[in-house]
């Protein structure tokens, strides 16, 4: 039976032993100073004052000192092994874990070389019989060797390694060395953890304590050593799209940062399009700073269009690169069907003029009259936005097919509509009309009280100042009653609903119960009649904006990729990683390389994925090592995830873990004996004075 | 003017309340301390030495009939043609000079090393007893003078019928000086005392006591009368403390640290060596050598000292 401790921490208290000694050794320099005319004849038997400093009641500094013992011996949580045998500083054998970071900033200034160095030190340290273990970790860990005495194996592994595109994360390759830790079949594990220790890699909610009586230690391969030039990355990527005489051109925004460094440097920033240089600027930066770089706008090339921007001047390349794949923006195709009305003001003019403004996507507007449209229009369009028309039975139903279809119908009501409802809330596309109700009577006005902006599509209104829709005033407006399913996304003033959402099947409708243009009401003269213009048919065609790029690590869903450009299916797709390695294309492609991931078939190239690092790792601020260190012994036994570690029972960990309330029982009635002796003591010292 | 009154009897005979020492301390007029100490006491210091007028001349007053002619001042009628006569101060019998040791370890109140809370020092008690025998002086028409020293003289008024006042006004104004010694202020102050006197010579004596005898020695030329007083604290005599602790020699600043309880035995035997071979050796020197508890109430201290002297009174 073996006995360790849970807060081993606490035993550095055993310190307070020291404590009575050293009051009643130095108690002369804190003893009150009194002033007495004249020592003259205090100097004559000076030294009888010594007698102070010797200890005259043994028993009573024994009770005091056990006492202390008892209680630090309670505190620091006595556990009770009793199947193992107690893990001695003394006891032959041990188990060596290197836990080596392999994340990207370890190529900075010759860091990777001397981790690999150092662990090969480790285990050439190892005694015969003794066993080491590897693991190799960046934002993942993994254990590459488990306990082994074969230091060819472990060397040969060592050598095979590389740096990953990854960042830092401490916590589950520590989880893993805890494991081991727990498993060994050693009586002494020792985890040594050879690291650079960036800031970014802990996160303190994060538990890293490892099991009391492992050792820790850290080869700090950093060194406090930067280089002169200090640390180049770039990020913060913006692309601009511009479409001008029927042009459209990119522009790109790069921030480029130095961290650390000596003096000002000159770095030069490259723009490169599939691979050919395009342009060059030159960007003078200190230490710690950071500059925006921006490019000219450059014309989109056809197809795939793979962009790398590059600095150049320091030795970790992983951050110097960003890549990002571009293609000729996607066009939304909407269907306006409108009418004249009298004055020849068109009902759909304020919304033509609003969606001919959008860049991003661009949207293409196909006007018609109510009688003009047919069938083979909506498989041109996205979305159709019908303002104010009359629709027959006929037109209703091919905008119920458009709709499960995936389409996308905003439904603006007015007078001229007011005779197809029926036929529109037959089709399904929007609810009944309330039995009895009225359309608003004239001269009363009313605003929007609510948008829920909440929805998907609104979100850009959420923020503080982004879009005042109190402004608009309605003089009339269709009473709407949700039905089941729908969705109210908009409110009158009297809780009317003002927009109406209805999925259908892929579709979905919105249901605008007033017009569009300045008839019934003046929201089409507000600043915020464009952007919700926009937002509503984005919403309704599905539209997300293709990210540029992702980061090393994240999933990519090909599926929904590839859907974006409604393209092909995945079978017989192959995916060429950025080392040239080939392989099927799976529904969810993990990138692990940093570069461009081509996808394609038949030697064709369909899509491509740009993946950058994590920006986050270029910062190599260095954690404080006592503290990281000191947060790794904190015992883990309480909460911790041991994975497969056999589970002990609630009433045998309890008993295992007992023995504290002992102690402070026995602490407790150490310090009665040690009040009643010294009372006892003070009373007969009393009484022989 | 308050009056001593009855309190009781100690050892059988009828003796006054006496004043506390922080009784006196809260009267700030010193000569109203001191009368309130004095008023009351019938015998004096000493008999008069000399039959006779006093010598000390006040002033010319102009010459009224009736007036004893000898007293004109003839030397003034050579030069102003007018007759005065010459008025004197009252009538004296002898010197009395005060010697009162000033140094810093007179500056010492039990109460306040042991409760911190301000208490009559040595030199406060020796400031008020200084004060009474002056004004005892004055009221026996004696010429009082005073002598301030640490290891020099501080402060010297000429013995005078006339300086009671001056005297007082000094002592009033005694402060603590620094470390003190006998020997140098008193060979010093010998060249002071030119005519016979009662010097008094108060002080705590922390020196061996044959270099107390030499110095008090310094002052029994031409038949002086030399009185000792030895003030001491009673925490000097007693060494009460508990807890160990640092003492802080007033004078010196030297620490020395000490468990009470260890040493006082030897203290006490030490300082009663000290006391008791100052007796003896001032007393076969010819000086008159009294103890002083600082805790005594300083008309007692008086009474018991004046009535020892009665009985044992000489003629000088």
């Amino acid at each position: 039976m073996g006995i360790s401790f849970l807060a081993p921490l606490f035993l550095g208290a055993l310190a307070l032993l020291a404590i009575p000694i050293v009051i009643h050794l130095q108690r002369r320099n804190r003893s009150r100073v009194v002033a007495f005319p004249s020592l003259m004849f205090l100097r004559q038997i000076e030294k009888a004052s010594v007698r102070r400093r010797r200890i005259r009641h043994w028993s009573l500094l024994m009770l005091r000192l056990a006492a202390l013992l008892l209680l630090v011996m309670a505190f620091a949580r006595p556990l009770l092994d009793a199947d193992a045998p107690a893990a001695s500083a003394f006891a032959e054998g041990r188990e060596r874990v290197v836990v080596l970071d392999a994340s990207y900033s370890m190529g900075f200034d010759g860091r990777w070389d001397r981790a690999k160095r150092a662990a090969r030190d480790a285990f050439a340290d190892l005694a015969e019989g003794e066993a080491g273990s590897l693991i190799v970790f960046s934002d993942r860990a993994t254990v590459r060797s488990e306990a082994t005495t074969d230091l060819l194996k472990l060397d040969q592994i060592l050598a095979a390694e590389s740096l990953s595109p990854r960042g830092t994360r401490f916590a589950p390759a520590l989880k893993l060395a805890r494991k081991l830790c727990v498993e060994s079949k050693q009586p002494r594990q020792e985890v040594v953890l050879i690291s650079d220790l960036q800031r970014i890699g802990w996160d303190r909610s994060e538990d890293v304590g490892l099991p009391p009586g492992v050792e820790v230690s850290h080869v700090d391969v950093a060194e406090g050593r930067t280089a002169a030039s200090g640390n180049f990355a770039l990020s913060g990527l913006v692309l601009e799209r511009d479409r001008s005489a029927g042009l459209e051109r990119i522009g790109a925004q790069v921030r480029v940062h130095r961290r650390g460094g000596e003096g000002r440097a000159l770095v030069p920033v490259t723009l490169m399009v599939d691979g050919r240089e395009l342009q060059t600027l030159d960007v003078d930066l200190s230490p710690e700073g950071s500059e925006l770089v921006a490019f000219s706008p450059f014309s989109v090339p056809p197809g795939i269009g793979r962009i790398t921007l590059e600095v150049t001047g320091d030795s970790l390349e992983f951050d110097n690169k960003l890549f990002f794949v571009v293609s000729r923006g996607q066009t939304l195709s909407v269907l306006l069907v409108d009418q004249t009305r009298r004055g020849s003001q068109r009902s759909g003019l304020f919304v033509q003029q609003a969606l001919g403004l959008g860049q991003e996507p661009a949207i293409s507007v196909t006007r018609r009259s109510p009688t003009q449209w047919a069938r083979a229009d909506l498989e041109q369009a996205s979305v159709v936005v019908l303002s104010d028309v009359a629709v027959s039975a006929e037109q209703a139903r091919d905008l119920r097919s458009f709709v499960e279809e995936g389409g996308g119908v905003f439904l603006a009501l007015g007078n001229r509509s007011e005779g197809s409802v029926d036929d529109l809330a037959a089709a399904g596309l929007m609810p009944c009309r309330a039995p009895g109700a009225s359309r608003r009577s004239e001269g009363t006005v009313v605003r929007l009280s609510y948008l829920d902006r909440q929805y998907p599509g609104f979100k850009p209104f959420e923020a503080p100042r982004t879009g005042d829709f109190g402004t608009a005033r309605f003089f009339r407006y269709e009473q709407l009653e949700a039905g089941p399913g729908d969705r109210v996304l908009a409110r009158f003033e009297e809780g009317q609903p003002a927009l109406l959402e209805r999925e259908i099947v892929d579709g979905r409708v919105f249901v605008w119960a007033s017009t569009l243009d300045t008839y019934w009401n003046n929201f089409a003269l507000q600043p915020v009649f464009l952007p919700f213009v926009h937002q509503a048919v984005k919403s309704l065609a599905g539209f997300r904006p293709p990210a540029p790029s992702q980061t090393v690590g994240e999933v990519v869903d090909l599926a929904d990729l590839l859907a974006q450009g409604k393209l092909l299916e995945l079978e017989a797709l192959t995916v060429a990683a950025p080392s040239g390695d080939d392989s099927a294309a799976a529904e969810l492609l993990q990138l692990d390389e940093h570069g461009f991931y081509e996808i394609g078939r038949d030697g064709d190239e369909i899509a491509a994925v740009a993946a950058n690092v994590d920006p986050r790792e270029s910062d190599l601020t260095a954690l404080d090592p006592e503290e990281f260190l000191a947060a790794l012994s904190v015992s883990a036994a309480e909460g911790t995830d041991l994975g497969d570690v056999e589970e002990v029972s609630p009433g045998d960990r309890e008993r295992a873990q007992g023995l504290w309330r002992f102690l402070i029982l026995a602490g407790l009635f150490v310090l009665l004996g040690e009040v009643l002796l010294a009372n006892r003591l003070s009373a007969f010292s009393a009484a022989v004075r | 003017m308050s009056r001593p009154r009855t309190y009781g009897s100690v050892g059988g005979s009828s003796v006054t309340r006496f004043l506390e020492p922080r009784t006196l301390a809260r009267i700030s007029n010193l000569d109203l301390a001191a009368r309130t100490v004095v008023e009351g006491f019938i015998s004096g210091l000493h008999k008069s030495p000399f039959f006779g007028r006093s010598l000390d001349f006040a002033e010319h007053r102009a010459y009224m009939p009736g007036d004893d002619i000898r007293l004109i001042d003839w030397r003034v009628f050579a030069r102003s043609d007018r007759f005065y006569v010459k008025e004197f101060e009252a009538d004296t019998n002898t010197n009395c000079t005060i010697f009162l040791d000033v140094s810093a370890s007179m500056n010492f109140g039990s109460e306040s090393a042991i409760s911190g809370s301000t208490s009559i020092s040595k030199l406060e008690y020796g400031k008020y007893l200084a004060a009474c025998l002056a004004y005892f002086s004055h009221k026996q028409r004696d010429r009082v003078g005073l002598v301030t020293f640490d290891n020099s003289i501080v402060d010297f008024v000429p013995p005078s019928a006339k300086h009671l006042e001056e005297v007082l006004h000094t002592i009033d104004r005694i402060r603590p000086g620094g470390e003190g010694s006998l020997r140098s202020p008193l060979q010093q102050a010998g060249g002071f005392v030119k005519r016979r006197s009662i010097v008094v010579l108060i002080s705590d004596f922390y020196e061996e006591p044959d270099e107390v005898l030499a110095a008090a020695s310094l002052l029994r030329g031409r038949g002086n009368d030399v009185v000792a007083f030895h003030l001491l604290d009673p925490v000097e005599l007693r060494f009460p403390y508990q807890e160990i602790l640092d003492l802080e020699d007033l004078e010196s600043s030297a620490r020395i640290s000490l468990h009470p309880e260890a040493i006082r035995a030897e203290y006490q035997r030490l300082i009663e060596g000290h006391v008791a071979t100052l007796s003896e050796k001032l007393t076969e020197g010819g000086i008159d050598y009294h103890l002083y508890d600082t805790s005594v109430p300083l008309d007692f201290a008086l009474y018991t000292y004046l009535s020892t002297r009665q009985r044992t009174s000489r003629l000088r």
